[in-house]
Parts: structure tokens; C-alpha cells; sequence
């Protein structure tokens, strides 16, 4: 560990590396819930860099071990409980493998004095089967083989305990906006209780000048907001977003951004499952991300069904690069994007 | 008032592709289609076309010596009381097929449309007692047919997008159904109510003259045929015309009043 003295407050980097050299590597799925990290604040963009320059923290060696590197400006945090686990998770539709084998761990993590909650992408390029995927850990479809579990129980996940807003942010267009929020609601409170969430949702979301519109009457962002506030009335803290930003121009996605924010500090358990091809965008915000891309065989050709291969599993808090204002401004977030990029072209 | 109208821009908003022309442009212009159609009427008659003079002295005559409004509201309670039964009939065929042991009924249902009613009405009338009854249940059956067609065409625009919305509400999925394809496609199921209420006017004509005994309108516009009598026949058909046209307004109006929702976002 070094200690650094950076614009009169003291900051602790913690380096990666064991003594060996070796890293820890990405969590695995099971078994990290204790596990403590404790890389403390640092704003700066004076990272320490090796003499020679090192493997990158995201570059893994051929069995996905994590490579010796100074983590970027990373923020303390500790791992808890799972609140979503995929296990061996694979499915065929119409006699063609779509998904093989994915294992994923959404866990719990922890900042001081704070309320933290998830944010971890799946990425993967378009007709890969992420909608699939999506539709699966909201419990519409079952998987082939395999099993989603949920909540802090750790429960097969079935519709209605994971909010899933589509891809066209999909409302009842015969209500109001009001009753789109109520009938929601109504799914997990009582009636007088059910109207006070609603009325505290339509402040928070900044919809309540709107509470009496029809959807059609929404402008898009509105819409979005409804959208995403009607699964959260009515789920269990997992929300999960399929393409949240496809074909929104800048100030809709930085919309889209800081309601994602806004979720996730609502509640210390909220969790925001990003489906998404956007690199940029869900990587900024993301703490955890999955790459979904297609594995070869020892001969070279292609097997069937997009999977997530333990080098396409990215801790984004672990390399420094989660919960930062404007991460995209860094040079390290530009590399790691050009190194998902990469992988996504060769996969 | 006149030169305003031929303005260029106001000819360029009615004769653009989906161009929007003022409102008060557009009732100017079907004003004006109108007096046209009914200047070219009185002054230019064809040799076997009733004269507009005529047709208005037959409808004057039709209505003081013939009871035309009464059997006009005979038909049309006949027609309301058919479309009602007919409705809710198809309605619950239409929802039926949620689930699969009911969807070879629907489809049955749909494909009788094809069946005449001249021998249908046959066997209605070995079923029923009375002539009255005969002619509501062959209007029922010919109203339902069509309804049911309407109605699971209409079930069948549901998409997965708006199920699965509804189930990941924690909705279950006679809760979905509910809520997606009852209530959310209540205002369609009135369009297509809207749009078959015609077929009901089409086969009452027939049905009235079949069964003569209650009289209608149907068996006004069968004397009037059967006579020669064209201008008598013109002003019915026209009298049902403005009939159906006000029905269709009516329908319009009940579906912004009750379906507030329903224009909203239409191109």
C-alpha cells in the first residue's frame, strides 16, 4: 500500500498485487459474499503507473486470472449477500442453442456512510440472445437448464419479482399515468398505502405535474420514467433494463443516467440490471459487467450458444472505475472501452 | 369568402398527401361536394334517376301516409336489441380463446359468415315461435359471425411486449389477460361493434321481408321496390343512409367520452 497526500486529504491506494505478483482475480460467482475490499477514496487522475507498462487490470491471463495493476480511482466498498445469481444457465429455442452455460453473481456491495446499490451490465452484440437472457432473469421463460435465483432468499425467480422495463418502455395506454403507477402498487401494498407510494414516485421522477395524462401524451423521457418507476413499485429491488438507450440522443441518455443513479441510491438493495450493446454508456455506470460472446473449440470453429467466458467478467469497482462523475473523461475508462471493444470483435 | 377558399395554400392542403387542412377548410370543401352533388341532381336528371323533387315529395308522402318513422324505429329497436345480444355473444367467443379448448369455436364462429341466410332462417324459425323471434336470431347469428372475426382479429394484435409487461407487474395471467386484452382493447372492440352495424342494416331489409308480419323498413323498401316506386325506394335508402351516419356518430362519441385514450397518438 502507498499513501498519498492529494488535495489535503490523505488517500490510501491499495495495490492489487499479492507478493507473488499475481492478482486476486474477478470474484467468482460463488463465495464472495464476505469478501471484504477496502481501496479507499481517490479522486485523482494521477495514478500510479508501472516503469514498463504492465498488463492492463482488465487484460487476464488464458484461465481468466486478473493481471498485476494499480487500481484507477477506486472507492472503498465491501461485497455482502447475492441478489441475483445465474447458475449454468442455457437455452435452445426453435432447435438452436441461444445461451450455454452462463453463470453470473450480482452481489450486494457496500459503501460507508452511504446507500449503494447495483448497477452491472450484460453486454453483447446485436441478436446474441440478450433479450432472451433478459426475459429470463425476469422470469417470462425458463431456461433449458439452469436456474435464476433472487432477493436476498435466494429464490427461483418467477414473474413479477424482477421489474423488466422493455426495450419501448411499454405502459398500459388505457390508464393514466396516475393509475399505471396504482395498479402497480396495488400488486404489493393496500390501497390508502398503495396511493401514498404512487404520490411519492410521481415527486421523486418528477412526473406529478403529468399524473393525470395518458401515456400517449408522455414525451419519451416521461415515459421512461414511468416506466422505470412502475416496475420499481411493484418489484423486489432487481430492475432489470433492455437496451435502456438505444436510439436516445445525448440528453436523453444522460437522463436515463441519473434516474439509473437515482434508483440505485433510493435503496441500499436496489439493483439495476443493464442489458445493452451501448459499451460506453453502460460501462460508465456500471459496477459489474458481462460480456456475452460465442467461445471456439480446440479445433478453431465456432460453439453454438453465446456464453460468458470467465475473461469477459469485469469488476468494474476492483479496477477503479465505478462511481465516478465523469468517468468517461479518464483515459483508463477510454482503454478499458477499447479493450471491450476488442473482445466484442473478436468474439 | 369564396377567393379565400381557392387560395393557393388551401388548395395545396387539400390535394397534398397527408397534408392536414384547416378545419374550417375542410367542412368548406364538403359543403360545397355536397351542393355540388345535389345542384347536378336537381338540374341535370338522368331518364331513369327520380328527380330530387320527387324523391322529397316521396319522402313526404312516406312519412305522413306511410308510418316511415315508425317502422323505421321498429327496425331500429330490432337492430339495437340484435346488435346488443350480438356483442356480447362474440365478446365472450372473442375471449374465449385464452384458452385453446375454446379457439376451434372462435374459428368456426368466423368462418360461418360464409353461410346465406335464406336457408338459415329455415331452420330458425323450426327452433323459435314467433316471427319476431326469427328475425332476431338470424340477426344475431349473422351480427355475431362477423363480430366474432372482428373482435379475434383485433385479440390478435396483442403483442408479447404488452403481456409480459403486464406479468412482470406480478399480474397473473387471467390478471394480464384482463388487464392487456379486456381492458386495454375495449375501445377496438367498440370499432369493430362500429364498423359490423352496417351488416346488421344490410340483413334487416332481407329479414323484414322474409317475415312480413312486424313490418320495418325493410318491408317499406320491398313494397317500394316491388312498385316501381324508385323515388320511394331513393328516399328510404337514403333515410337509412342518414340513419347509419348519425349510428357512426354516435359510436364516435361514445368512444371519446368513454375512451378518452383512444385518439390519442392516431396519425
Amino acid at each position: 500500500m502507498c499513501l498519498c497526500c492529494y488535495g489535503g486529504c490523505f488517500f490510501l491506494i491499495r495495490r492489487w498485487g499479492l507478493p507473488n505478483g499475481r492478482l486476486t482475480p474477478d470474484p467468482s460467482p460463488k463465495g464472495e459474499g464476505s469478501q471484504p475490499t477496502s481501496n479507499f477514496s481517490f479522486k485523482s487522475k494521477q495514478i500510479a503507473r508501472a516503469a514498463v507498462a504492465p498488463p492492463l487490470p482488465w487484460e487476464r491471463g488464458p484461465g481468466g486470472e486478473a493481471n498485476a495493476r494499480t487500481p484507477m480511482t477506486a472507492h472503498t466498498y465491501a461485497y455482502r449477500d447475492p441478489i441475483l445469481t445465474l447458475n449454468n444457465v442455457s437455452i435452445t429455442l426453435n432447435n438452436e442453442q441461444i445461451l450455454r452455460d452462463i453463470n453470473a453473481q450480482v452481489l450486494d456491495v457496500t459503501r460507508p456512510n452511504m446507500q449503494q446499490g447495483q448497477v452491472v451490465g450484460f453486454y453483447g452484440r446485436s441478436g446474441i440472445g440478450k433479450s432472451v437472457l433478459c426475459r429470463i432473469m425476469a422470469g417470462l421463460i425458463a431456461p433449458g437448464t439452469g436456474t435464476v435465483e433472487v432477493g436476498l432468499a435466494q429464490q427461483p425467480v418467477t414473474p413479477g419479482m424482477v421489474g423488466f422495463v422493455q426495450q419501448r418502455y411499454p405502459l398500459f395506454d388505457h390508464r393514466t399515468l396516475h393509475d399505471n403507477l396504482l395498479v402497480a402498487a396495488q400488486r404489493k401494498h393496500a390501497p390508502a398505502d398503495a396511493r401514498q407510494h404512487v404520490d411519492a414516485y410521481l415527486e421523486r421522477f418528477g412526473l406529478a405535474p403529468h399524473r393525470r395524462k395518458y401515456p400517449a401524451l408522455l414525451s419519451g423521457g416521461q415515459r421512461q420514467r414511468a416506466a422505470i418507476a412502475q416496475q420499481l413499485l411493484c418489484s423486489d429491488h432487481l430492475i432489470l433494463l433492455d437496451e435502456p438507450f438505444s436510439g436516445l440522443d445525448v440528453a436523453m441518455i444522460d437522463e436515463v443516467k441519473r434516474i439509473i443513479v437515482e434508483v440505485t441510491t433510493m435503496d441500499e438493495l436496489n439493483t439495476v440490471i443493464i442489458v445493452s450493446h451501448d459499451i460506453v454508456t453502460t460501462t460508465a455506470l456500471a459496477d459489474r459487467l458481462w460480456l456475452l460472446g460465442y467461445e471456439h473449440d480446440a479445433a478453431g470453429a465456432l460453439v453454438p450458444g453465446a456464453t460468458i467466458s470467465p475473461q469477459h467478467q469485469y469488476n468494474l469497482a476492483e479496477m477503479g472505475l465505478a462511481w465516478h462523475e465523469n468517468v468517461e473523461a479518464e483515459p483508463e475508462f477510454a482503454q478499458f472501452v477499447e479493450h471491450i471493444k476488442n473482445e466484442i470483435r473478436g468474439s | 369568402m369564396t377567393f379565400w377558399f381557392f387560395s393557393t395554400e388551401n388548395m395545396k392542403s387539400l390535394f397534398a398527401p397527408n397534408a392536414q387542412p384547416r378545419r374550417l377548410v375542410f367542412t368548406t370543401m364538403v359543403v360545397a361536394q355536397v351542393a355540388l352533388l345535389l345542384l347536378l341532381w336537381l338540374f341535370y336528371p338522368m331518364q331513369l334517376f327520380p328527380s330530387l323533387g320527387e324523391v322529397v315529395r316521396s319522402l313526404g308522402d312516406l312519412i305522413t301516409t306511410q308510418g316511415l318513422i315508425q317502422e323505421l324505429w321498429a327496425s331500429m329497436s330490432t337492430a339495437l336489441q340484435a346488435l346488443a345480444v350480438a356483442t356480447v355473444l362474440a365478446l365472450l367467443i372473442s375471449y374465449l380463446t385464452a384458452l385453446p379448448f375454446f379457439r376451434p369455436i372462435a374459428y368456426a364462429a368466423s368462418k360461418m359468415r360464409y353461410l346465406t341466410l335464406t336457408g338459415l332462417t329455415f331452420f330458425m324459425a323450426l327452433m323459435v315461435s314467433s316471427g319476431h323471434q326469427v328475425k332476431l336470431s338470424v340477426l344475431i347469428f349473422g351480427a355475431t359471425v362477423y363480430l366474432v372475426t372482428g373482435m379475434t382479429s383485433v385479440i390478435l394484435t396483442t403483442t408479447q411486449e404488452e403481456m409480459d409487461h403486464a406479468r412482470t407487474l406480478g399480474m397473473s395471467e387471467w390478471r394480464s389477460f384482463y388487464e392487456v386484452v379486456v381492458l386495454g382493447k375495449l375501445d377496438e372492440m367498440l370499432e369493430v361493434v362500429r364498423q359490423n352495424f352496417a351488416i346488421i342494416w344490410t340483413m334487416i331489409t332481407l329479414v323484414e321481408t322474409l317475415y312480413q308480419s312486424e313490418g320495418g323498413i325493410g318491408l317499406l323498401l320491398y313494397k317500394q321496390n316491388r312498385y316501381l316506386h324508385l323515388d320511394g325506394v331513393l328516399a328510404i335508402q337514403l333515410v337509412i343512409l342518414a340513419t347509419g351516419a348519425l349510428q357512426d356518430y354516435v359510436f364516435v362519441l361514445l368512444r371519446r367520452v368513454f375512451f378518452p385514450y383512444s385518439a390519442l397518438g392516431v396519425a
